[in-house]
Formats: structure tokens, sequence, C-alpha cells
């Protein structure tokens, strides 16, 4: 009974306990935001005002370093993050000086080593778009087997963006994962966003499916219907999931899909995917005699009322 | 008996308060990962486009509500309305004159005919290409989410009720989760904090043969997501915050009174009730809609 | 002197592109709404309109009816987003907008066709 009592106690100690704390982070968070999101602004509005005046006057002194102090700098790396983001072609010198004098990398490196899970994946996203050093590409090869696949994906990206400029994807080739269709729209924006031509033919003849998946990305983005050959070689029932991107992407090209692989294919596939296919294929446009070859009968009347649909569109 | 009671006490206590600590802990790495995907826009750029969503409202309140929901830069995406043309002349005209619908011919996209449906109206200007209105008859209110699922284009089915609205990006939130996933192995994303949200795969919901029959747990567990993010906003009630304040006083001043009776077992139960009632009150909080919330958001109203 | 409106829920875009417009002869307005953009536009004449990061916003009703109300002083009304699609910039144009751009958006590029605009426009 006392034993009993005593585990009750503490029960009940343990729960006001919880409670009061939870009710007094609740209280802290709410009472600090508005304080908090002033300073940023005012960081921010600092900042972008100092780095613009050097890239529109040609005046290489910026205001001064000092201003930004130390706990403004996380502020600094995502204005800097949302500048490389939404502009192009400014001269990245500027930026690389205030990276150095501030320490930013440093900085970031010990965020990403102090958080874990999806704040780690954030700070090591930071990274990827300020100019980085060699130390962050070989400081983010720690970080390529993490439990999060986000913090996974960032760390490539960090490597990525070192290896941008020489063309190099081999960050790519190493990376463990199959690239999902999230990640491989970030990578095209990225690439895109520097300007590089990508041998995608090069691409698309690795073994490595990580970059023939690029391959297809890069093929989709800019609707390049010379690879129609090289999509249908990646056809197989060995590997469905990507399979079934090529034909999409095959759709989004207009390209025909009466050729043999992919009639084949397209009749094989599971019943939802082929009705979610031609949902598609009536939106790109396709006739219903484009498609008689391989359509099953009952789901032919599907396919015309999907068709007759679209042509009600008077969008 | 009376060691039965503690210990169920004590066990029931421990549940509880191993749920709240979880959930607290799922709603804040939410957090983390939408302030993570809100610097990705790859979605709304170099995105394939074959994910697409295609929202169902029932009870429209108006045709700003209309607006707002058209307000979705996601290219694959539409809004379907469906509402009875007889029980709200008024505001059907109204969204008819101030969208330029017009009355098209009805074909439903499968082979089963939807019952009760009169009209079916597209918009004559191309800025408006994503909505289409479905007059169908409210006695049927029960098929006519299904009537809607029907008619709609794409894959993934959004039904929204009229009083709720879309947080920003909350589509492109969405798409990002399903693009994560192999293409078509998603059957059901839900969110859980504030108003619950459920995205359907089309199929799934014609294979079960309506919302109301798809059940969370007849789906493999590899085939839905669960989001710990508010991706609706509600209207704020004022009954809400009294009838939390009323039960936390209750709750608060019961576990005083029975810890000094020593009626601990009971202390415990009252203390459980109160840390729900703070998590519920917390959640509902991170829900309402807040007037002054700019389309960017930087961490959510936490 | 001209009145140029900017619009754009990124504070760091938003203060970008008026900082390069900065040196023009041009009053600039900020704003992060578009409900508080169209009633600053209501309330005062604007040569040029810059909407960034959103482009279904543009096909609000309202939007292009209060922005054109004026036949005889209309805006140049540029758009710029995130959309790449043809389907997006088609809507765009149709819908009266004088320039789509994407993002990422040059700033000296948007810099010259701001200028080139408004002087072709006078």
């Amino acid at each position: 009974m006392e034993l009993m009592g005593r585990l009750l106690a503490w029960g009940i100690g343990f729960l006001a306990l919880l409670s009061l704390v939870l009710v007094c982070w609740w209280a802290l968070v709410l009472l600090s935001a508005p304080y908090r999101r002033r300073r940023e602004a005012l960081v921010r509005n600092k900042f972008l005002h100092s780095v613009l005046w050097v890239y529109f006057s040609g005046d290489e002194e910026a205001a001064g370093a000092d201003f930004f102090v130390r706990r403004g700098r996380r502020v600094v790396a995502e204005c800097i993050a949302d500048l490389a983001d939404s502009t192009v072609g400014l001269d990245p010198e500027p930026i690389r000086r205030i990276v150095r004098e501030l320490g930013l990398e440093e900085f970031l490196w010990r965020r990403v080593r102090w958080s874990r899970s999806y704040r780690r994946a954030y700070y090591l996203q930071l990274l990827s778009k300020i100019p980085v050093g060699v130390r962050s590409y070989r400081e983010a090869a720690r970080y390529l087997h993490d439990r999060n696949r986000h913090v996974r994906f960032c760390a490539m990206s960090v490597r990525l963006a070192f290896e941008a400029e020489e063309q190099r994807f081999s960050a790519l080739e190493d990376y463990s994962d199959n690239i999902s269709y999230f990640e491989l729209a970030e990578l095209v924006m990225r690439l895109r966003h520097r300007g590089l031509p990508v041998d995608y033919q090069a691409l698309f003849a690795s073994p490595n499916r990580n970059l023939q998946k690029l391959a297809m990305g890069v093929v989709w983005h800019y609707g390049l219907t010379d690879a129609e050959d090289e999509l249908v070689k990646i056809l197989s029932k060995e590997n469905p999931e990507e399979s079934a991107g090529v034909l999409y992407i095959l759709c989004a090209l207009r390209c025909s899909v009466a050729r043999e692989e992919v009639a084949r294919f397209i009749s094989e596939m599971k019943p939802d995917w082929r009705k979610a296919l031609l949902r598609y294929m009536a939106r790109q446009g396709y006739s219903v005699h484009a498609l008689r070859v391989f359509i099953p009968d009952d789901e032919r009347d599907y396919y015309v009322s999907l068709v007759d649909s679209y042509k009600l569109n008077v969008g | 008996m009376y060691w039965v009671v503690n210990i169920g006490a004590l066990l029931v206590s421990a549940a509880v308060a191993g749920c709240v600590m979880l959930v607290v802990y799922r709603v804040l790495q939410g957090r983390s990962k939408r302030r993570l995907l809100s610097r990705t826009h790859g979605v709304l750029a170099d995105s394939p486009d074959f994910i697409g969503v295609s929202a169902v409202c029932y009870d429209i309140e108006s045709v700003g509500h209309i607006s707002e929901l058209l307000d979705v830069e996601y290219p694959s995406y539409e809004l379907v309305v469906v509402m009875d043309s007889r029980s709200r002349p008024e505001l059907f005209q109204e969204i008819l004159r101030h969208y330029r619908m017009m009355r098209v011919e009805y074909r439903p996209l499968e082979s089963q005919a939807a019952l009760g449906v009169r009209g079916f109206y597209r918009s004559e200007r191309r800025g408006f290409n994503r909505l289409t209105l479905l007059d169908q008859m409210e006695v049927f209110s029960s098929l006519s989410a299904n009537a809607a699922v029907r008619v709609a284009t794409y894959d993934y089915i959004l039904p929204i009720e009229g009083r709720v609205r879309l947080v920003p990006r909350a589509i492109e939130r969405l798409i990002m989760e399903l693009s994560e996933y192999p293409i078509g192995s998603i059957r059901l994303v839900r969110s859980i904090v504030g108003k619950p949200l459920q995205l359907y795969a089309r199929e799934s919901v014609m294979e079960f043969g309506g919302f109301d029959r798809m059940a969370w747990g007849a789906i493999d567990r590899d085939a839905k997501i669960t989001l710990y993010e508010r991706l609706f906003f509600l209207a704020p009630s004022r009954y809400v915050p009294l009838a939390a304040g009323a039960s936390v006083a209750v709750a608060l001043v019961g576990a005083v009174w029975t810890w000094c009776l020593g009626w601990w077992p009971l202390t415990l139960m009252l203390l459980d009730v109160l840390l729900l009632v703070g998590l519920f009150a917390w959640l509902a909080s991170i829900s309402v809609h807040s007037p002054s919330e700019g389309r960017k958001s930087e961490f959510g109203a936490m | 002197m001209y009145r140029i409106l900017i619009m754009s829920d990124d504070a760091v875009l938003r203060k970008a592109v008026a900082f390069t417009l900065n040196d023009l002869d041009a009053h600039i307005e900020c704003t992060d709404r578009m409900e508080t953009m169209l009633a600053l536009f209501r309330r005062e004449a604007f040569d040029l309109v810059i909407v960034m990061g959103t482009a279904a916003q543009m096909c609000r009703h309202e939007v292009m009816e209060t922005l054109r109300a004026d036949k005889r002083r209309s805006p140049r009304v540029f758009v710029i987003s995130w959309a790449q699609s043809e389907n997006v910039s088609r809507r765009m144009l149709t819908l009266g907008v004088n320039q789509y751009m994407t993002l990422p958006v040059s700033l000296h590029r948007l810099r010259r066709k701001v200028v080139n605009e408004l002087s072709r426009w006078n």
C-alpha cells in the first residue's frame, strides 16, 4: 500500500510537472514570437540593403559585417539562400566574401552537428544554396547515410552544388536511395538555375538508375522528343515504377504509344495504373484511334467518355 | 480491489502522458518539415505533372470562398463545386455570373450514372478553366461527393467542407508528400492537426463505393501517410475556447480537491483530462484562421 | 516620375526587385498581399505593376478588372512566378498581362525590360 501510494504520488507529480512544462513552453513561444519576427525582419532588411548595394553600385565595400551580430547569422544564411533561389546572374563574389567574413559555413556546420532530423536537413539545405568550399564537400559525406531521407538528400545536394560547375554528378551516383519525383524536381530546378548544358544521352547510357532518372527529368522539362528511343529502353517489368514514369514522360512529349514495347507494357499494367495513365493521355490529347491497339474493350468506353469530356473543356 | 484501481489509474496515466508527448513531438517534427519544404520550389517549377488533385467542395459559402480555393499555384489542380441550385438559387446565380459559367453536356466519366444531377457547368473564360460546377439535388447529399468524383479529372480527390479554407501551399505540400513515393502507391493521406484533412486516391474511392465507406484500417499501412501539420484553416468558434477553459478549470479544481481528500487515483484521472484538454486546445489554436496571416508563413502558427 | 507597385509575399524578392529599380526616376510602393495591392491601386494611379510569386491569384476576376478599370491610363502589368508551363504563360497573356517571366529571375534583365516598357509606353 505504501509502495502504491508512492507510485501514485510520483505519477501525480510527473503529470503535474509535464502539464506545467508544456504550458510554460507554449506561453514562451507565443510571447516571444512577435519580438523574434521583428528582430529577424530588421536583420534581413539591413543585410539585403547592404548586399544589393554592392551589386548595383559596384562598391566593393558592403556595410560592415560587424553589424550582423552572431545571433543574426541564420537569418543572413536564409536571405542568401532565398536570393540564390529567386534570382540568377548575380556575381557570386560579394556573397562569397560575406560568407567568409561572417563564418557562415562553420556556423551552419555547427548547427548541422547539433541538430537532428528535419532541422539538420534544413541547415544542410541552406549550405547547398550558399557558396561553400571543399570542406563542405567532405563534411557532407558524413550525412549521406543518416536515418532521415531528407538529410541524406540535402547532404547529397551540398556535394552536388560543389560539383555542378565541373558538370560532375558523382554525388548523385553515390546517393544510396532511388531519387523520388520530388527530389528529381529539385535537382532539375538547380541544374536549370545554373544554366549549364547537360549531356542527357550520357546520363541515359549510365548504368546508375539515379542518373537515368535525372536524364528523364531533363528530357521532360525541355521537351526533348529526340530522347524517345532512350526512354523506351528503360521500359521493363523489373522496374515497374520507373517504367510508369517513362510512360508519363512519353505521353507528355506526345510520342507515339503504338510502338510495340510501349503498347505491350501498357496492356500488361495493373488496371488501376492503366486507368490513371489513360486519364493523363486524355489530358494530353491522345485520340481514341491512337490507343485502340491495346485498350481492352471494357476500358474503351471509359476512354471514349474521358476524351468526350475533355472535348467539352472550353478552356 | 483498491490496488487494481490504482494500477489501472497509473497505466492509463502513463498511456495518456506517452500519447501527449508523442503527439507534441510529431507536431513539432511536422513544423520542422514544413519549414524545410517551404524553401523548395521544384514541385511548382519542374515537377512532372502527372500527380494531380481534384478538390471537391460541397456546402460552399460564397463566391469569395471559391476564389480562395482557386488560389493554388500548382498547375494540376481543379475545383469541383457541388451544390443544389434550388435550395440556394441566389448563390448559384451569382457563381454563374461571376465566373461566366455555361452549361455543358454532362458526361459521367465512369459507367454508372450519378443520381440527381441536373447540370454541369464550366467557365467560358480561360482564367477559370480549373473550376467545374455540378448542380445536384440536395436530397442525394450522401452521394454528392461521389458524383463529383466521377467528373473529377485527376487521380487524387480532396473533399473540402464549406467552412474550411486551405492553408497557403497546402496542395503543393500534399503533392510534395505524394511525389516522395512511387507513382500510384499511396491511397490515402491524412492530416490530423486541426480540422482533419483526407486526400483519397480516386480508384480507392471507387473501389470502396464512396468516401463514407472508406475505412482507414482497411488500407495497407504502406499505402497511407499521416501528416502532423495543419493544412486546413477553420473559422474561429467562440465556443471552443469557452469549453476548453471551463474543462481546464473544472479538472484543475477537481484535481486539487481530490488530492486534498487523498483520492489519488481520481486526481491522476483528472490530471489526464487536464493534459488531454490542453493538447486539444493547443491543436485547435493552430488550426484557427488568422486574418493577418500572409501567404508565406515561415513556420506555421506554432 | 513613374509610379511602380510591387507585390510579392517573399520579402527577399520584393526588396531585391525594389532595389533594382531604385535608381530609376520612379516612386516605388511594395506590398505583400494582393488585397493590399488592389486597395493601393484604387487609391492612386500606377504606371507599372509587378506581381511576383503567384500566377493563380492573377486569375481572380477583380484583379485584372481593377488594373484595367481606367482605360485611359492602364498600367503595364508584369507577372513573375515559378510556373514554367506553357499553359500558365498563355493564360497570363490571355488575361492581359504584358510580360510573364519565370523564377528565378535575372534582376538585370528585369530592369532592362522595365525601362524599355516604360519608355515605350510613354
